[in-house]
């Protein structure tokens, strides 16, 4: 009995194995394929061998007549072909090979969408490759294939492997320069991120991950996100729009992620609540904004800061700063000089001090107010001794020295400063300057001794592919270069901390073009 | 009697054939307004679609001074079996060469055994030194009579479709490049005042010069160079007699207002006499074929859809088309290693990167350092390598091709316009085809 038992057992067994086989290729198949053919496809893919594997897929699909996974594989093999002939620039491949193998995707796809079953993953990829083919030949219904795409991405779990994925396909159109595109792909990512289990705090933590991986798009997105979860506490939200956007700032050591993004999240937390912002907050605000040549509205932030912090430690330079906005962005000689002055007159002498009383000097002596600018300059002389800088080396000192020289023997200011001032501040018969030049230090802030490249770059006027020859003459501190070379580029360094003033004047074939200055800051180590 | 009759036709069809076989046939180019206002440019009484490329095969490690026209290595047959490839049918050249022998053959080559037709250019002596005086009588003399001599020695080849006066000479006006002037316009005082002075004085000129090539040659069209559309204004008055104009243009991806500008200021046929894009992305600092190919396929889609209505779908699908453009030569043909630094023999053999001009429309790389991101050494649809290619040297120049030229590489450019070609097409905004 026992043995018929066991016969019958072992008869049943052979019976219904073929039924599971069966089952598991009806049902399973894809996903067993799946995991096998990429795992193929990563060997010979790493030998550009796509003709190898598609081959091998061919020989599978003879065993598997109704894999899906092998149909998509097949024309991801043709994809992936004329992928390296575009990554290798083997145009004739693209343009004179591709064109049967495009028809070969667009089939395969279809077939492999007709066995597909309960298999979101790969009928993102089958989407995925249907929309790269079409836009091999841009084609008409390319914009209805990505939504069909972005369509089949929503329809994932939020799981962290299908977040991964989506990321990764994101990244990838980010990388092909795709950037709207890939940003459609980031919501998406955003949305089921938001959807699952994470906190506010962990989504902004996410952001915090996303902006030191240098996926600015994707930070900016979680950080709003999270922003967004605190609506209900308007201080709250504010508070940390100013942190946020501090994010994004030009700190001047370092070039802004986004600069302009920054201001904008600024006015939104001034909207919200304008006393959200302190001395610091408020400095760098306005410190973004000017190095955004957004002189006038550094300029006014600026004022804001100081009329509300009058304690502020670094109110000489703020006042420094507003003085040199005044006179070489917004022209205004006699609010330049008064903000000099209330540094001048400052008991604690220091090299904000020397600074100011050099432009005082220069203001007047350009005025041709001669008497008082000579008095600047020995004022400055004095304080310098004063602070004990070296007066044989100290820049502000030399210079003052040299425009002492010239009022003494009744000579005109040094050709190159005079254009640059005559150019930015004659009022009485507007220079005919034919373009905007912008002068900008790298970095803008820079410890003692370190290289500062400072570049000029102008608005051209159409001159087509003939560049027409300029002179530049560059004057104010121009650091420890001796010789300055006529030349749109400077670099140089300084030994001395403190804020610079550097000018420039372009100078074309019919005589000043433009002129531009920059403030650099010089830290000590 | 009859015996006579069969003598006097044997006689008259042996001078046919003598007057036949003595010169060949010249047939007419010129532009034939069609009813709708619209230009089209005729050759051997059929429409004509420029689809040309401006030419000067300088290669590597050679300068200015090259004479290309008399290599024994003749590039020329290299660089015209890889035109009728593309489906070029028309190179610009900017100046001939000095032996006009050497130029025949060049121009007659390229038509014979590719298909290829000649515009040929003239500076009119914009690089003369110290300065093109164009206010003086004694030195528009000298142009006249340089051009004159050119356009006799060549009129007769039937490679030539058109004659090219000048390139971008107008934006000498400004008196920013290449200066010239006179006692009369300095006397003007005004900067604007004496820029048009300068107009007048060149465009009058320029007409000049066109009314003395109709009357030696009728089956050629004049073209006036011109950058930008800038003092058409004045040409428009004092330049009546040219043909067509020839617009240097690099406006980026679209070439803009210029259909419907050029017809309201001047209303005379155009042809974009240099456009494109380099294939260098100076902001990343790597070789961007893609990007060339993408700015000039959209490039070349414009001038369909601005061709005569009945010559192409796009221009007779397009409601806006202005209908007055003939075609155009992109720039260029291959890369020139010598541009950057013209005069520095030691930089023809080295690729420079570092760019000479900015130009705001080409946006894939004007964050370059000090917005300077136009290549000028990168334009060619063709990169040259410095490996030879001997093919060239045949047993008939085997004792003076000795090296062979650099071997040519079509970059992807060459490929998009060439399918463009085939198929004109729409490019659709954000089709993510860049890559």
């Amino acid at each position: 009995m026992k043995k018929t038992i066991l016969l019958f057992s072992f008869l049943v067994c052979f019976a219904i194995l073929p039924i599971f086989s069966f089952a598991k290729e009806e049902s399973g198949a894809s996903v067993s394929a799946t995991i096998d053919l990429q795992k193929v496809s990563n060997e010979y893919f790493s030998k550009n061998d796509y003709d190898g594997f598609y081959d091998s897929v061919k020989a599978f699909l003879k065993k598997n007549k109704k894999s899906a996974s092998g149909y998509y594989y097949l024309a991801l093999a043709r994809m992936s072909q004329i992928a390296y002939w575009q990554k290798s620039k083997d145009w004739e491949g693209v343009y004179d090979k591709a064109d049967n193998y495009k028809k070969d995707i667009t089939e395969n796809l279809k077939i492999a969408q007709k066995y597909i079953k309960n298999d979101p993953v790969l009928f993102c990829d089958i989407k995925f490759l249907q929309w790269q083919s079409a836009r091999l030949d841009a084609s008409e219904d390319l914009l209805e294939l990505f939504q069909d795409f972005l369509a089949s991405l929503k329809e994932l779990a939020p799981s962290t492997e299908n977040l991964d994925k989506i990321k990764k396909r994101g990244d990838e159109l980010s990388s092909l320069e795709d950037k709207s595109m890939a940003r459609r792909i980031y919501e998406i990512y955003v949305e089921k991120i938001t959807g699952s289990s994470l906190s506010k705090d962990e989504v902004k933590a996410k952001g915090q991950e996303f902006l030191e991986a240098g996926n600015v798009y994707l930070a900016k997105a979680l950080f709003e996100n999270y922003l967004s979860q605190l609506k209900g506490d308007e201080d709250l939200q504010a508070k940390e729009t100013v942190l946020i956007a501090d994010k994004f700032i030009h700190t001047g050591f370092k070039e802004g992620v986004d600069p302009v993004y920054a201001e904008a999240l600024y006015v939104q937390a001034a909207d919200k609540n304008k006393t959200v912002f302190d001395s610091d907050s408020l400095y760098r605000r306005a410190y973004n904004l000017e190095r955004l040549k957004e002189f006038k509205s550094a300029y006014d932030l600026y004022k804001d800061l100081i009329a509300r912090f009058s304690d502020t430690a670094l109110l000489n330079e703020i006042n420094f700063r507003l003085g040199v906005l005044s006179a070489y962005a917004l022209k205004d000689i006699d609010t330049a000089s008064a903000y000099f002055l209330k540094i001048s007159e400052d008991a604690a002498k220091g090299p904000h001090t020397l600074s100011a009383l050099y432009q005082l000097g220069l203001l007047n002596q350009w005025k041709e107010e001669k008497e008082r600018a000579k008095g600047f300059y020995q004022a400055l002389l004095e304080a310098a001794q004063a602070v004990g800088v070296d007066m044989t080396k100290n820049e502000l000192v030399l210079m003052a020295q040299e425009r002492l020289k010239e009022i003494e023997d009744a000579k005109d200011i040094k050709h190159g400063l005079k254009i640059f001032l005559d150019g930015v501040l004659k009022t009485d018969k507007e220079p005919n300057l034919s373009f905007v030049v912008d002068l900008t230090a790298h970095p803008a802030k820079a410890f003692s001794n370190e290289a500062v490249k400072l570049i000029v770059t102008t608005s051209n006027p159409q001159t087509g592919c003939m560049m027409p020859s300029y002179s530049y003459e560059w004057s104010g501190e121009v650091g420890s270069m001796s010789n300055i070379p006529n030349s749109p580029e400077l670099t140089t360094s300084y030994a001395e901390p403190g804020v610079k003033v550097t000018h420039v004047a372009v100078i074309g074939a019919q005589g000043l073009d433009g002129v531009g200055f920059e403030i650099t800051q010089i830290e000590s180590k | 009697m009859k015996k006579l009759i069969h003598l006097i036709i044997i006689f008259i069809s042996l001078g046919l054939c003598l007057i036949g076989a003595s010169k060949p046939s010249i047939k007419k180019v010129y532009v034939k307004t069609l009813k709708n206002g619209h230009y089209q440019l005729m050759v051997n009484n059929r429409p004509f679609i420029i689809k040309g490329i401006c030419y000067s095969p300088i290669g590597i490690g050679k300068g200015y001074d090259y004479d290309f026209w008399s290599d024994p290595c003749q590039p020329w047959k290299k660089d015209g079996a890889l035109m009728k490839k593309m489906g070029i049918n028309t190179v610009r050249f900017y100046q001939p060469g000095e032996n006009f022998e050497s130029v025949k053959t060049v121009v007659r080559d390229l038509y014979k055994l590719y298909g290829v037709r000649t515009m040929m250019g003239h500076w009119l002596e914009f690089w003369n030194y110290p300065a093109p005086f164009y206010d003086d009588p004694e030195f528009r003399k000298k142009v006249k009579e340089k051009v004159i001599i050119m356009v006799n020695a060549l009129k007769d080849e039937e490679g030539i479709l058109a004659w090219v006066l000048g390139n971008e000479n107008n934006f000498s006006f400004s008196g920013k490049i290449n200066p010239w002037s006179s006692d009369r316009i300095d006397k003007l005082g005004d900067a604007r005042q004496c820029m048009l002075a300068r107009a007048e004085s060149y465009y009058t000129l320029v007409n000049e010069v066109s009314q003395e090539i109709h009357k030696i040659d009728p089956n050629h069209p004049v073209v006036m160079g011109n950058g930008e559309l800038i003092c058409l204004d004045v040409a428009n008055q004092k330049a009546p007699d040219v043909d067509i104009i020839g617009c240097v243009i690099y406006r980026g991806k679209t070439f803009g207002n210029i259909f419907k500008s050029l017809k309201a200021t001047f209303d005379k046929p155009l042809i974009f006499i240099e456009f494109g894009s380099d294939a260098y992305n100076a902001y990343e600092k790597n070789e961007d074929e893609d990007s060339q190919a993408e700015f000039l396929e959209s490039q070349w889609a414009e001038i369909y859809k601005n061709l005569a209505a009945g010559l192409s779908a796009l221009s007779k699908n397009n409601p806006d088309g202005v209908g007055n453009c003939l075609g155009g030569t992109m720039f260029e043909w291959n890369d020139e290693w010598w541009k950057h630094q013209e005069s520095n023999g030691n930089g023809w053999s080295i690729q420079d990167t570092e760019s000479n001009w900015s130009n705001g429309a080409y946006y894939f790389d004007i964050k370059a350092e000090r917005n300077m991101n136009m290549n000028e050494e990168w334009f060619g649809l063709i990169k040259l390598l410095e490996e030879k290619d001997k093919s060239v040297c045949t047993k008939t120049n085997a004792a003076t091709c000795l090296e062979g030229i650099d071997k040519r590489v079509p970059r992807k450019a060459y490929y998009v316009i060439r399918e463009f070609w085939k198929r004109p097409h729409e490019i659709k905004k954000n089709s993510g085809k860049k890559k």
